[in-house]
């Protein structure tokens, strides 16, 4: 028999480490929020290539304290009902910080998630949000009747929607499409039959997100900084993608005209045709960049903010 | 709340006149000027008869004892007459005014210290209103919505003082005594209470009134009991019988009046300590009370058909002016929250320190760095023991920990060695206790605990070390109801937030541009491309 049973309690929430030390100094009389934001977008007609630099709030955050395959049970209860509307985990801290995973069922203190982890997430700090979807995204933003949007998917699919007005998005066989998810970072792009102001507000990121890059397919990667550009570079594109691999940005007028075209060289990253350095190219605060690659990887996108900056 | 275009008028006069009209008839704080007459236009024979009941400071175990001996009286409508408390909190058990709250009184705020005066500024009433606010509902399981009025101590204010109260939300303050003079002129045609758009409106002996509008105040006075010449204001002497005929007869004239509230304000320590005062207390109201018109109410109560008046008909019928009851958290199930400095009970949460004005808002928070060890003790027959064990590396003894383990299938039966403790739903709960114990820096056993079970029953332990500290506010933003107007909402963890705005995120790019007191949500009207927000929470 095991004679004595050793745990050790929330050894790495670094965030709530840093909230309860300051306290006890005694010196501490102030505690500040993350930063939330609305960042303005005025899309001309035409086709704009568009991601959303927010993410929504976390509604629960915990450490997990054992996983059962696709069940993670966390070491303290608090989940909220999460019905209603689609949810994922997002990983805090440890080696895979950043990945998100929806959640198809959840209780007080579990969750069961529609993968596995890319690996142990053990002990690790967590948090609950919801997934943006067409409907909370798109449902109520300035958008007319025969506007659409088109989401790419991990098999060389392409997903396209129709806007309503007074009803929202429907697929291609009239089918609702108000819940269907945009993934965190996922770009879209978005056809309109004019002028459009849009805006978007949420949560600033301030943990990196993990975004899988399919291969073979079209990947639209937004930056989820709703404050600054971000370079090729600044998303890690390429030291993650393979040789060749190649990013694309449009110009922001409509036209889905090519503003950059590179490929990824190994050792000197992306390159364009005329032999000029992109990895500084930058990536605007709701725009995204098209990759495409021949291998799966996963590229992180660092936080927007953080209360050191 | 401030409806702006009740204050300020537009250029055109039409315009104007129609928005400011509309605003007094939809917007919740809309202004009732100092009058004699019943407000909505009622006669004094059609408006009920209110009588208030009110007592400052600690509620203790005296305290409710004694109120037990007048409460048992009912309103027209079959509801317990209700008092008000203005509770300040050094010596309050809280539980016992979740018993009162839940008897169908009203709790209002009194200050934490009950030191504050005519010279004091406003963070200091800021904090004092607003920490003895959240103590009463944090430990008394009170909804903050529901205690909405205030009284100074010693009756002491200032035009901070309003200020505090108008940015903390609440709905009415009731400090100032008022006797025949400046708007009353006599006592049966005493003012009714005012809003304060346009002052105090009562002769003041201490202090001042609010330095600007504040449509959504009100000021109930401090009605006076008159004896000839003689003023009563807050605990009125004399023998029973002399007050029994005192009470009757300020009764009578303001009933045969023109019905403005009659109000008795009390410090129940004292007051109600002698027989013959609540004897002649009870007569009262039990005489009062045979007229189907009157009613006892909190001053809140009051405060509400003020702002939508009714006849005694009416209210008989529509339940306005009847108390508000439900059952109360049972006695078995308060926590007893023990320091080196007081001790009271509470219901629902379990308190870090005793309040004060630096702590009101410190919670458990959970703490990483600390390892909590079991070994197995000794085992007879169906019990075993646990010795539970400590270790961090810390730089300073932990202090206002509480320790929470799942235990599984076992059951905890018994413990010793220090720490008080609570076993409920397989999980056990550790707190410091009387003693206050600190943690100090590397391995420690904390205590013992009996099990009944077999080792095996405890499965996997998990649980959650826990210190006090204030928790990091969470703000959430969605858009809102106007054009370009975002909502921003956050929890409450501090008396005082500061909102800060950035276009960058950059940390140098930060700025104040707004102060809050006591709220959880604003509206903000971004006015750049991209603007950020965020909340610092200031304790």
């Amino acid at each position: 028999m095991n004679t004595f049973q050793h745990f050790r309690i929330l050894a790495s929430a670094s965030a709530i480490l840093s909230a309860v030390l300051l306290p006890l100094s005694a010196s501490a009389t102030t505690v500040t929020t993350d930063p939330v934001g609305v960042v303005s977008k005025t899309v001309p007609t035409g086709i704009t290539v568009l991601s959303v630099p927010f993410l929504n709030a976390v509604v629960f955050q915990g450490v997990i304290a054992s996983e059962d395959g696709l069940q993670l049970s966390f070491s303290t209860s608090g989940i909220p009902d999460l019905s209603g509307e689609p949810y994922f985990v997002h990983v805090f801290t440890g080696d895979y910080a950043g990945e998100t995973i929806t959640i198809v069922s959840a209780t007080s203190n579990s969750v069961t998630l529609e993968h596995l982890p890319a690996g142990s997430i053990n002990g690790e700090t967590v948090g609950i949000r919801a997934h943006h979807t067409l409907g909370s995204l798109l449902g109520s933003n300035n958008l007319q009747t025969d506007d659409g949007v088109s989401l790419y998917g991990s098999n060389n699919s392409v997903r396209s929607y129709f806007y309503f007005e007074g009803f929202g998005w429907f697929d291609a066989a009239l089918e609702d499409a108000n819940d269907v998810i945009v993934f965190p970072g996922e770009g879209m792009a978005l056809s309109v039959t004019g002028s459009r102001e849009l805006s978007f507000s949420g949560q600033v990121l301030t943990v990196p997100v993990a975004f899988p890059i399919y291969p073979n397919s079209i990947n639209i990667m937004g930056t989820v900084n709703p404050a600054i550009g971000v370079s090729l570079e600044g998303l890690g594109l390429p030291s993650v993608l393979p040789q060749d691999a190649s990013a694309t940005a449009y110009a922001d007028d409509g036209s889905l005209t090519a503003d950059m075209v590179a490929f990824n060289y190994t050792d000197f990253g992306f390159y364009d045709d005329n032999f000029v350095d992109r990895n500084g190219y930058e990536i605007f605060s709701t725009g995204a960049v098209v990759i495409r690659s021949t291998r799966l990887d996963v590229a992180v996108i660092p936080p927007a903010y953080s209360s050191e900056d | 709340m401030k409806c702006e275009a009740c204050i300020f008028p537009c250029r055109r006069l039409a315009a104007w006149f129609l928005v400011w009209l509309g605003c007094l008839i939809t917007c919740a704080g809309a202004t009732v000027p100092v009058s004699t007459s019943p407000p909505g236009g009622l006669t004094p024979e059609q408006t009920p008869q209110m009588i208030l009941i009110t007592f400052d400071d600690a509620v203790n175990a005296s305290i409710f004892a004694d109120i037990q001996k007048i409460a048992g009286h009912q309103n027209p409508d079959g509801s317990p007459v209700a008092f008000t408390f203005y509770v300040s909190t050094n010596w309050t058990d809280y539980y016992l005014v979740h018993q009162l709250h839940a008897a169908g009184h009203e709790i209002a705020a009194h200050t934490i210290t009950h030191s504050t005066g005519d010279s004091t500024p406003f963070a200091t009433w800021i904090r004092e209103i607003e920490l003895c606010r959240e103590a009463i509902s944090h430990y008394s399981g009170i909804p903050i919505a529901d205690i909405r009025g205030f009284r100074a101590p010693y009756l002491r204010h200032n035009a901070a003082m309003f200020e505090a109260l108008n940015e903390l939300g609440f709905d009415y303050d009731c400090t100032i005594p008022e006797g025949p003079g400046l708007n009353s002129p006599d006592g049966a045609n005493y003012i009714w209470p005012y809003t304060l758009h346009d002052g105090v409106q009562q002769l003041m002996w201490s202090g001042d009134g609010p330095s600007t509008s504040m449509p959504n105040l009100f000021e109930v006075p401090m009605w006076n009991l008159l004896d000839g010449t003689l003023r009563h204001n807050m605990d009125p002497g004399g023998s029973g019988e002399y007050l029994l005929q005192l009470f009757k007869d300020n009764f009578t004239q303001r009933y045969e009046g023109n019905r403005a509230p009659w109000g008795l304000w009390l410090h129940a320590t004292n007051w109600l300590s002698d027989q013959e005062r609540i004897d002649a207390l009870n007569a009262f109201l039990e005489w009062a009370l045979e007229h189907d018109d009157v009613w006892v109410v909190g001053v809140g109560t009051l405060v509400d058909w003020m702002r939508n008046p009714v006849s005694a008909e009416t209210a008989a019928q529509n339940g306005i002016l009847g108390s508000q009851t439900y059952v109360a958290v049972p006695e078995s199930e308060t926590i007893f929250n023990s320091f080196s400095n007081g001790s009271f009970r509470s219901v629902n949460n379990t308190a870090m320190a005793y309040p004060n004005l630096s702590n009101v808002f410190l919670r458990p928070v959970a703490v990483s760095g600390v390892e909590v060890d079991w070994a197995l003790g000794t085992q007879w027959g169906a019990s075993f023991q646990v010795n539970i064990r400590t270790n961090h590396s810390l730089t300073e003894p932990l202090t206002g920990w509480t320790i929470q383990l799942d235990v599984g299938d076992a059951e905890v039966t018994s413990a010793w060695g220090g720490p008080d403790w609570s076993f409920e739903d397989g999980v056990l709960t550790i707190v410091p206790g009387w003693a206050g114990a600190a943690i100090p820096p590397g391995e420690n056993v904390l205590m013992t605990v009996g099990i009944t079970g077999t080792p095996e029953d405890l499965g996997t332990p998990t649980g959650t070390f826990m210190t006090s500290g204030f928790v990091p506010p969470k703000m959430t933003i969605e858009p809102g109801s106007g054009p370009n107007a975002f909502q921003l909402k956050w929890n409450r963890v501090a008396p005082i937030y500061e909102l800060e705005r950035s276009t960058t995120l950059a940390e140098e790019d930060w700025e104040v541009v707004e102060t809050y007191y006591g709220r959880e949500e604003a509206t903000v009207l971004p006015d750049a491309p991209a603007v950020f927000y965020r909340l610092r929470a200031v304790q």
